[in-house]
């Protein structure tokens, strides 16, 4: 038996034992926590598209990071159909997760584009995955949340 | 009290630990193998949502590539715990043995996919060997994505792992299933907090 390997065994084993228990930690940290309830819009958001004078109605917002291909993937799927199928219930982007914006950005087929420069979504709203579609009714109150996916095999 | 240690540990030279099958007939198995996963992993992968893997054509073989890698590397891991301990592992035959205990997986999901259209007690057999998760495959936490494939069948390839284990090193079978199952259990626990740290509140349907 090798003495080094076996003290850089056991390290290595300490090692990952640790970020196993630091993970555990994390989890729980995170499963505790009290995330806010999701309003439209926040009042950080920034409008980079939209219609003016638009009147509230109840609308549904699909958080995409624009770097992200399954989101761009998802929204070309959403949006040509939108409108027709979901008359009076705009489906509206929200940009996460970008520090900065490409310049096609606001130029997205959807009826409005938001920037959620300030990381809402995630660091308030505790949500995680893209291409979620999130429910508002007219007050901009949430109703609640699905994923694409979901969404369409109804 | 030198010579008493000295004893205590005695080297090994030899292993009890035979290949799975003849060695003649090994590639034979392993081309067997590989064809078993790359058509379970194709079907799984056409499974996925639309725009999940759009565009990408070689992803049968990145991903049965994944899985021998991980085959590979967990029997590597275990070989070097072992050797770290003053019993050697003979890294081909154990790394073929996992390779080939993975068919109690591949069986697994064969079984969960059939649970469908099968009756009460089918579906009941079914989830004692395949884990609750198969009546119900889409996964919503992390609880379900760690442990909802548990079943009968799982627990018997971490053991056939544990026992291959002893074999090869001629360490008593419980502490080579200590180290096995545990094992296993932080890799579960790491891919139930994993999971639900990415997920955050956000469903999965």
């Amino acid at each position: 038996m090798s003495a080094p390997l076996r003290l850089g065994v056991n390290v290595a084993t300490s090692a990952l034992a640790l970020g196993v228990v630091a993970l555990g930690g994390a989890w729980l940290g995170d499963r505790g926590h009290r995330w806010a309830e999701p309003r439209w819009p926040d009042a950080s958001f920034i409008r980079l598209s939209a219609p003016a004078n638009a009147p509230r109605t109840p609308l549904w917002v699909v958080p995409v990071n624009p770097y992200c291909p399954h989101c761009m993937t998802t929204i070309a799927r959403l949006a040509p159909e939108w409108p027709a199928k979901h008359p009076g219930e705009p489906l509206v982007a929200l940009i996460v997760d970008s520090v900065a914006l490409p310049s096609w950005a606001e130029s997205m087929p959807l009826a409005a584009v938001w920037w959620d420069r300030r990381d809402v979504w995630r660091s308030r709203w505790g949500h995680r995955l893209y291409g979620e579609l999130i429910r508002f009714d007219a007050g901009g109150r949430y109703v609640g949340t699905v994923t694409a996916e979901a969404f369409e095999d109804e | 009290m030198a010579s008493a240690v000295f004893h205590a540990s005695p080297p090994r030279t030899s292993t009890s630990l035979s290949w799975p099958f003849q060695p003649a007939f090994l590639p034979i198995w392993w081309a067997w193998l590989l064809v078993s996963w790359w058509g379970e992993t194709a079907h799984q992968l056409a499974a996925l949502p639309p725009g999940m893997i759009d565009g990408q054509a070689p992803a049968v073989p990145l991903v049965l590539g994944g899985r021998a890698f991980g085959w590979f590397t967990e029997a590597a891991l275990y070989a070097l715990w072992w050797r770290s301990r003053g019993t050697p592992l003979p890294y081909w035959r154990f790394a073929t043995w996992v390779a080939s205990l993975s068919i109690i997986d591949l069986f697994a999901f064969v079984i969960r996919r059939a649970a469908a259209d099968t009756s009460a007690i089918g579906r009941g057999a079914v989830v004692l060997l395949a884990g609750p998760g198969s009546l119900d495959p889409t996964i919503e936490s992390g609880s379900a994505a760690a442990f909802g494939t548990v079943g009968l069948l799982v627990l018997l390839r971490v053991a056939m792992t544990a026992w291959a284990t002893a074999q090869g090193t001629g360490r008593p079978y419980t502490r080579a299933l200590l180290v096995t199952g545990g094992a296993w259990l932080a890799t579960r626990l790491v891919m139930l907090w994993s999971y639900d740290l990415l997920r955050g509140v956000s469903p999965v349907r």
